[in-house]
């Protein structure tokens, strides 16, 4: 009686390997196409992370990343002493923040509008057009930016066409996340419609007919069937979305900021761009976005709870 | 349910999606750990042993070609502007090109896309592969300076490859003993062949300087319609700007001049008038910090002057190099600063054109009333530059690159790469050089100096020592020359000489400035365009304290003590 009882009871963990024994026998084929992936992911993803092991490191280049000695939290404590935590910390949320109000919705509301588009070769050529300035490199759109907001620039022109007083907007503290995030929306609106077009495409056309036979007019169509019929598409990215909180990206506002108005400019990546890339401070930036990956991750875990309780969409 | 599970494959397809995103952020790059202990210059002399050398083997001149078997050498540089404009790399430039046959190596260039130099080799250091040959500013460009990369084993000491087969440059320190100091660290390693200046090096304070490369510059046919002397004191210049800004200099009867314009924050520069600097600087024997120094709130008070009465330009700030050109091109600008060639030279040429009858002219440095001009040129002081061609510890034939690096020193390769190549880019009568015509006159519309960059990095930073003479052709034109003397007037007394910090000093000091040049970058426009009042300088003096500017002072000093009796 003493042999019989551990024999009698596999582990859950021995259960699921000869359940993937016996899956892979059968479905040989399939996990010899996803071995690619796997180690693309083992490689790329998965691999470099030790590297981040340095953000708790006083990482020396001679040394290398497993060489360099432990320095425990300073490099996090450095950064949540810093005395520009603050403010760095509020210009990013904020920044993102605008962005969530203002710039996501647009591309849900313009793909709605050129989905009642009944004219195809109006709606290619709008499509095209709004797609395009995705393609304008961030150099090139912040040197207009900054044509358009100088003193003799076309914004200005415009004010002063009305009596306005001619001002250099790129000096005005307050008027950098305004023209971050508009400049922003001209910019990606467009190409944001891709995916909701895409999932436009996916509803069923028969939803449509027997809702014309009911009698719903257009309007009622859009309300009752579209967005109800896109509504997973947007949860998602709205998931994705707050998942990047924590994130601007920096060339952005190098490119635009100057230090009059590093106030409302300077964020947490142009900050760690500043202290960390160009003044070697590679365990510094390590901890930073280590700590930035960790809020991101908390968000998109709330995000995706909150979204599964209330919608019954989620990631996973 | 089938449209359920539809969207749950595009959830994660999109999910896939981001995560490969942001997967190429998280990647650090894999750093090879601890290199091999330096052998310093203790390498077998292979096959650099066929010269004649002395009784202790040390070379006592080249001996061409360096090697028998053909070997390759890597060399990270950047790739000068002057040059980019014809070539793609310095392998098309003549003089490397002559470089390679007569040495027998091939060096094969790794030039840092332009604007990323700092970033590329930030990189290549953290991932401890180096060229073998980088060239890069080891004083101030790798926290902890050449100490720290030496102490790291990431480039060679290069005493011994010196001692041994470095012939050249070995003469000149022997010569020149103050060279060797500005070369050497604190603990008396040398770590690079730099760039400099031969002539330069009877150091005195109130030396008259060949490379007068930067400084103040003002409209000369300005200044004689509103009948006024090129101002020297700080009284003059407010007295020029205000006759610039009410008398209608460019005489289109508008109002619309700009007596003085700056891009961004190099409006600091007129801190010098005070005797003081935007940075660390020498008092005395005392290290001090400019934006912390009680005289900064005279500066500053001046400055907010001129930008409230409309003398200097209110749009500063964000002016870029392209709106800085237009001011001037566009007869609106009236003073401001810049280099001897890029600046003052360019515009000269470009004002030709539009505006015969423009003339610009440079400046002494100003000073307030009572006061002397001070100089803050620091390349004109301390000839040594900061920029030079480290070996790295990796690197399989250090002896070959010690010579390599050591023939910019001789006579053969001062010529080579100040002139280029003889009777294509200078003719040589009796040793008098001069450049031809298709330099200084180019057919293609190159100017001067990038003419000369097909043919030799004479107009660029190399390893070598600049000629005086090839300086004195490419600043050929009378207003050049006008500039460079004015600019020659001022005492360099005050300029810190090249300090090396150590590792935990460095460190130390990054993260205590880091914080104060983001604050004094912010409020130097502050104060300046009024949005804060001079009223609260106090507070602003008070947290610069609060951030450690005097830790850092300390730090300073004791690497300044620890230079002067090197």
């Amino acid at each position: 009686m003493l042999q019989a009882a551990p024999a009698r009871k596999p582990g859950r963990f021995s259960q699921f390997w000869g359940r993937l024994r016996l899956d892979f026998k059968r479905n040989r084929a399939l996990y010899l196409l996803a071995i690619p992936v796997v180690a693309y992911y083992l490689i790329f993803c998965y691999l470099p992370m030790y590297g981040a092991s340095i953000a708790f490191k006083d990482f020396s280049a001679g040394r290398g990343i497993l060489g360099s000695p432990w320095a425990g939290f300073k490099h996090f404590a450095a950064f949540f002493q810093d005395i520009y935590f603050f403010r760095i910390l509020r210009n990013t949320v904020l920044i993102n923040l605008y962005q969530l109000i203002f710039a996501f919705p647009i591309p849900v509301l313009l793909a709605l509008l050129i989905n009642e588009i009944r004219s195809l070769r109006f709606k290619k050529t709008v499509q095209t057009v709004i797609y395009m300035p995705h393609f304008i490199s961030v150099m090139v759109i912040c040197g207009l930016i900054l044509d358009f907001t100088a003193r003799n620039g076309l914004i200005n022109d415009v004010i002063a066409l009305f009596g306005g007083e001619r001002t250099n907007i790129m000096l005005e503290a307050s008027l950098f996340k305004p023209v971050y995030v508009l400049s922003g929306i001209w910019q990606e609106a467009g190409w944001g419609t891709i995916i909701y077009l895409a999932a436009l495409t996916g509803v069923d056309q028969e939803l449509y007919e027997a809702a014309r036979i009911d009698g719903a007019g257009r309007l009622r169509q859009m309300l009752s069937i579209t967005i109800p019929c896109i509504m997973p598409t947007v949860v998602i990215m709205l998931i994705l979305r707050i998942g990047n909180m924590m994130n601007v990206g920096f060339e952005k506002i190098i490119l635009l900021y100057n230090p009059t108005i590093y106030e409302t400019s300077d964020v947490i990546s142009s900050y760690v761009y500043r202290k960390g890339l160009l003044d070697f401070n590679y365990s510094f930036s390590a901890a930073v976005g280590l700590f930035n990956s960790a809020i991101n991750f908390a968000l998109v875990l709330a995000a995706n709870r909150i979204s599964r309780a209330v919608n019954e969409t989620s990631l996973w | 349910m089938m449209t359920k599970r539809r969207w749950l494959a595009a959830a994660l397809t999109l999910s896939l999606a981001a995560s490969a995103f942001s997967a190429c952020s998280s990647g650090k790059g894999s750093a090879s750990s601890a290199p091999q202990p330096a052998p310093g210059g203790s390498a077998p002399a292979s096959s650099a042993a066929q010269g004649e050398t002395e009784a202790d083997g040390a070379l006592t001149e080249l001996h061409f070609p360096i090697t028998e078997k053909p070997i390759t050498l890597t060399w990270f540089y950047e790739l000068d502007g002057k040059t980019s404009v014809t070539k793609k790399s310095y392998g098309e430039v003549a003089a490397y090109q002559k470089l390679e046959e007569l040495t027998n190596i091939h060096i094969e260039w790794q030039h840092p896309p332009v604007g990323q130099t700092k970033e590329q080799f930030n990189l290549m250091m953290a991932s401890a592969d180096l060229a073998d040959i980088v060239f890069y500013d080891w004083r101030n460009g790798y926290p902890g300076g050449a100490t720290k990369a030496l102490s790291e084993n990431l480039i060679l000491p290069l005493n011994d490859l010196i001692e041994k087969y470095s012939p050249n440059i070995r003469r000149v320190i022997e010569e020149k003993p103050e060279f060797g100091k500005d070369l050497r660290t604190d603990e008396g390693f040398y770590y690079c062949y730099p760039g400099g200046s031969y002539e330069l090096y009877q150091r005195s304070a109130e030396l008259k300087p060949a490379f007068r490369t930067f400084g103040w510059q003002i409209r000369q046919d300005w200044l004689d319609k509103v009948g006024l002397d090129v101002p020297e004191t700080m009284d003059e210049w407010y007295e020029v700007l205000t006759a610039f800004k009410t008398q209608d200099p460019n005489g289109n009867g508008q109002a619309d001049e700009i007596p003085l314009i700056h891009k961004g924050n190099d409006i600091n520069q007129w801190l010098r008038a005070w005797g003081s600097y935007y940075g660390f600087y020498l008092e005395g024997d005392t290290v001090k910090f400019g934006p912390y120094d009680p005289v900064y709130r005279d500066f500053l008070e001046t400055m907010n002057q001129w930008y409230s009465e409309g003398l200097l330009d209110v749009d500063y700030v964000t002016t870029d190099g392209k709106q800085f050109d237009a001011k001037v091109s566009g007869s609106i600008a009236g003073a401001w600063t810049g280099a001897t060639s890029g600046t003052l030279g360019r515009f000269v040429q470009l004002m030709k054109e539009k505006e015969p009858t423009a003339k610009i002219t440079g400046t002494v440095q100003p000073y307030v009333s009572g006061g002397k001009p001070y100089n803050f040129d620091g390349a004109s002081f301390y000839p040594v530059e900061a920029h030079g061609a480290a070996i790295s510890a990796k690197c399989k034939y250090a002896v070959e690159a010690a010579q390599l690096l050591d023939f910019g020193f001789s006579e053969e390769g001062d010529a080579l790469y100040n002139w280029g190549i003889e009777g294509e880019s200078y003719t040589n009568d009796n040793g008098v050089f001069t450049l031809t015509e298709k330099i200084t006159n180019n057919p293609d519309g190159l100017s001067l100096d990038q003419a000369l960059a097909q043919y030799a990095p004479g107009a660029n930073n190399g390893v070598m020592f600049n000629s005086n003479s090839l300086w004195n052709q490419r600043m050929w034109l009378p207003e050049q020359q006008e500039a460079v003397s004015r600019w020659s007037v001022g005492s360099g007394e005050r300029i810190l000489p090249p300090i090396s910090l150590l590792t935990d000093e460095s460190s130390k000091v990054a993260d205590i400035m880091n914080k104060v040049n983001t604050y004094t970058d912010e409020m130097l426009n502050k104060f300046i365009m009024g949005i804060v009042p001079l009223s609260e300088f106090d507070d602003y003096v008070k947290n610069i304290q609060d951030m450690g500017i005097e830790e850092a002072l300390v730090i300073e000093q004791t690497a300044y003590e620890r230079y002067k009796n090197r």
